[in-house]
């Protein structure tokens, strides 16, 4: 859920941010500020705007049971603080949301009224148990923050790149009219003589002091005269589409997944607290069960739609069925390897169109493979973990392999169409094709006027050098992320061998996460800057700034402590058993024991979660 | 109304009696010009302070912008007062002073009374972002169809008969924009402020609400 939330925020901000190459005003720049401002801001603010919006209050004495039971749970789950409970009366159902420091279990009365009731009955109470256990979990994994971060810089991005759009839209009309009103009308010398009328004597050194000397004010005319604004207007237009349209399209598209993924993880929750799920199973139907109404006039109808709508594509209500089966079947919960291909292969290349179909391209386009390789290792890799937890080799082998082709796939696919268009074009008319390049080169300069000369002298010389470095990415993604991928693999597998490592149920994920990220670091600081200039045919790092320079230090320097803090850990802890010390040699194995006789206990109990899916008979 | 709302109300209310006082010895003796330059001043210290008078009193009165007709009000009042203005010169003279008090005296109410709604509501970015997009495409689609607004202007600052006919209220919408941004800014970074030190202070609503007792309940009457 973080990596998603990071990627999505590293290209709505970074590719605003990116926005702003070649260009001395900071607009983009300060247009990606404000969209992170206003996103953590709205975080901030999100409990205060929930409460407003559905009438939520602190729940009374009549309550008093219900948050108490939240409390005790709360300690159980592991949280230090207990969230507070909420009562509406509007429908509402039972959901969580907050911010850092400040939780709210937010329940309808009519739901909270059928939980205490229930509560008194032991059967049902474990029902409820189940329910708020599965809410908490949502505090303790950060669900409120991440899905807060990541919907709120969804939504902002969409709706601040539209006021933007219209805003800057209307500047560039305002000033068009003002410019052909201005210079026809106007000049240094005629303002002098107006203003003079106002302030006698002063009116000259006025109109200069604002508009600068009459052959200044030639040079500026000629060169605004030069301004195509319909270009301006139609560059604008390009580069605020793509993230209306990408942004809109991942809201709609991955949000729900990203929804059902936080519901799942909470119930792996209940499943570990508990030890059994049927308790969950059976309160889905109590906490859901909300009656749907037949609308009675236009408005409600009209609001029944609405809510159908976005219950379709935004809630997670319709996935409860995924839900129960995989509490039948956590096997399945990542499913099968082309699925997972295919989604993570359309979310790479979704966000990387983002970067290349604006001006960020004139950044983002020197180094091309950066974004789709560093995305698509930190996602298969992350994928690839319960593979690993598992033990399967043949499986990681497998799966790395379907993901990687399928994303390749789709990258390739894409390149492929542009290159069939722009070959197709060449061969009805070279001329269309020069004409399309314009355009989009256009589409990348601002305040541009017309070229007077054609921007292409040799269109087959420019497909073939477009066509080899197209084509030559393709093999360059495989194996660059084929081998990042096994690299992590072969890493992780020898660190699931660190049996006696202390506190290993905390420290062990938390050290993959941080491996996998320094290694899509390590990537995209020494392995792929060489390859994009050999690509590009530039000269070897001629590009690379001081920034550069910096980052690669540092990154160079971490990869350096964290393989000294691995070895060490190596040496240390691998194929030692936490319980008796003994030497437990061999390949990492699923609910392995130790091989000592006398001692025989599970070398990772806490991967193990052992819980009953149906009722005790 | 505690004493300090009082205390200012009183004081305002001195304030536009001097101001009347004054008035009457400006319009009804003859000075020196040194005399006639330092009451000029207090001229200029009068306007100031008629337009501060509803200023203070919007804020002494703050919890009124709840009501909707409050600011039917004042918004009548504006527009009125508008009218008075622009009719100069068709009305009495009193009248159309009248008008143009009653326009900037309502309007700095109105920008007090969105000041304090700003403060109390986070609806500060949704209003940055609506007044700054209807200031440029009012700028803009005014600019289409009036036709050169420099000229305008120019004509409106050398006094030339004939132009500046019906801008007054673009004008007035426009400036109005322009002096509720900056408020709506200031708005938005105290709302910010008031986020994060909710956020610093964590789960600040009792957990459970305590039971009203038969004592506090009835010293509430």
């Amino acid at each position: 859920m973080i990596t998603i939330v990071v990627l999505i925020a590293l290209v709505l901000v970074g590719g605003l941010a990116a926005l702003n190459a070649g260009r001395s005003d900071p607009i983009f720049m300060l247009l990606a500020l404000g969209l992170l401002i206003v996103s953590f801001r709205q975080l901030l603010t999100w409990p205060d705007d929930e409460r407003r919006r559905y009438g939520l209050t602190p729940s009374d004495e009549q309550f008093a049971p219900l948050q108490q039971r939240i409390q005790r749970l709360a300690v159980q789950v592991g949280l230090p603080r207990s969230p507070i409970l909420l009562i509406t009366a509007e429908e509402y159902d039972v959901r969580v949301f907050g911010s850092w420091r400040r939780w709210y279990i937010g329940m309808d009365r009519q739901l909270a009224e059928r939980f205490l009731t229930a509560i008194d009955n032991p059967q049902q109470a474990q029902s409820v148990d189940a329910v708020l256990v599965h809410e908490l979990f949502h505090f303790r994994h950060n669900d409120n923050i991440w899905m807060g971060l990541a919907r709120s810089l969804l939504r902002n991005g969409l709706i601040l790149n539209l006021w933007f759009g219209c805003l800057i839209i209307g500047m560039v009309m305002l000033a068009n009219l003002a410019q052909d009103n201005f210079f026809a009308n106007y000049s240094p010398d005629q303002l002098a003589q107006t203003f003079n009328q106002i302030l006698a004597g002063q009116g000259g050194d006025l109109a200069y002091t604002l508009f600068g000397s009459q052959e200044e004010f030639e040079r500026i005319r000629d060169q605004a005269q030069h301004i195509s604004f319909s270009q301006t207007i139609w560059n604008i237009v390009l580069n605020i589409f793509p993230f209306l349209l990408f942004g809109g399209i991942l809201l709609l598209q991955f949000w729900r997944r990203f929804l059902r993924l936080r519901e799942v993880y909470a119930d792996a929750g209940v499943a570990q607290i508990r030890g059994e799920v049927y308790s969950l199973i059976k309160a889905i139907p109590l906490a859901g069960g909300t009656a749907n109404s037949q609308p009675t006039n236009f408005a409600a109808w009209l609001g029944q739609g609405l809510r159908a709508l976005r219950t379709r594509y935004l809630a997670s209500d319709h996935d409860l069925i995924d839900r129960i089966n995989y509490l039948h079947h956590p096997e399945q919960l990542y499913g099968v390897a082309w699925k997972y291909g295919l989604l993570s292969g359309f979310f790479v290349n979704f966000l990387n169109l983002v970067l290349v179909g604006t001006s960020a391209i004139l950044v983002i386009g020197n180094w091309p493979l950066h974004f789709p390789v560093v995305a698509s290792v930190i996602l298969i890799a992350l994928y690839l973990l319960p593979a690993l937890v598992m033990g399967s080799l043949r499986q990681v082998f497998c799966n790395s392999l379907v993901i990687l082709m399928i994303t390749v796939a789709i990258y390739g696919g894409l390149v492929l169409f542009v290159l069939i268009l722009l070959i197709g074009g060449a061969l009805i008319d070279p001329a269309f094709v020069n004409e399309g390049l314009e355009l989009a080169v256009n589409a990348f300069i601002w305040y541009s006027g017309p070229a007077t000369e054609p921007l292409v002298e040799d269109t087959w010389g420019l497909l073939r050098e477009v066509a080899l470095i197209n084509l030559l990415q393709i093999p360059t993604l495989i194996m660059v992320i084929g081998g990042s991928v096994a690299l992590l693999a072969t890493l992780i597998r020898r660190m699931l061998t660190w049996y006696g490592m202390p506190q290993i149920e905390r420290r062990l994920m938390r050290a993959v996460v941080i491996l996998i990220l320094l290694v899509a670091a390590f990537v995209g600081l020494a392995i792929l800057p060489p390859i994009s200039d050999l690509i590009l045919r530039r000269a070897p790092l001629s590009l690379p700034s001081l920034w550069f320079w910096a980052g690669a230090t540092i990154g160079m320097l971490g990869c350096l402590a964290f393989g000294i803090w691995f070895l060490r850990q190596d040496r240390r802890y691998a194929g030692r058993c936490p319980h008796c010390s003994a030497i437990v040699p061999g390949p990492y194995m699923f609910g392995r024991r130790c091989d000592n006789p006398a001692c025989n206990q599970a070398l990772h109990p806490w991967l193990e979660a052992h819980y009953r899916v149906e009722a005790q008979p | 109304m505690s004493r300090t709302a009082r205390t200012i109300g009183l004081t305002c209310w001195a304030i536009l009696g001097f101001n009347f006082i004054l008035a009457a010895i400006v319009a009804g003796w003859q000075f020196s010009a040194e005399q006639m330059t330092f009451l000029l001043l207090l001229a200029g210290y009068l306007i100031v302070s008629i337009f501060i008078f509803p200023a203070i009193l919007a804020i002494i009165y703050r919890s009124s912008f709840n009501y909707w007709w409050i600011w039917t009000a004042l918004i009548g009042l504006w527009i009125l007062g508008g009218v008075g203005n622009q009719l100069q010169g068709q009305v009495p003279g009193w009248l159309s002073l009248l008008g143009s008090l009653i326009f900037f005296g309502s309007w700095v109410a109105l920008l007090v009374g969105a000041g304090v709604v700003l403060f109390q509501r986070d609806i500060a970015l949704p209003l940055i972002g609506t007044l700054s997009l209807v200031f440029v495409w009012v700028a803009t689609i005014t600019w289409w169809v009036r036709g050169d607004l420099i000229a305008e202007m120019l004509g409106i600052m050398l006094g030339t008969p004939g132009t500046g006919d019906g801008i007054f209220w673009l004008a007035v919408l426009l400036s109005s924009i322009v002096c509720l941004l900056p408020i709506a800014i200031v708005g938005f970074c105290v709302t910010t402020v008031r986020a994060i030190r909710r956020e610093i202070r964590g789960n600040t609503l009792p957990a459970v609400a305590p039971v009203q007792t038969e004592s506090a309940s009835t010293s509430n009457h």
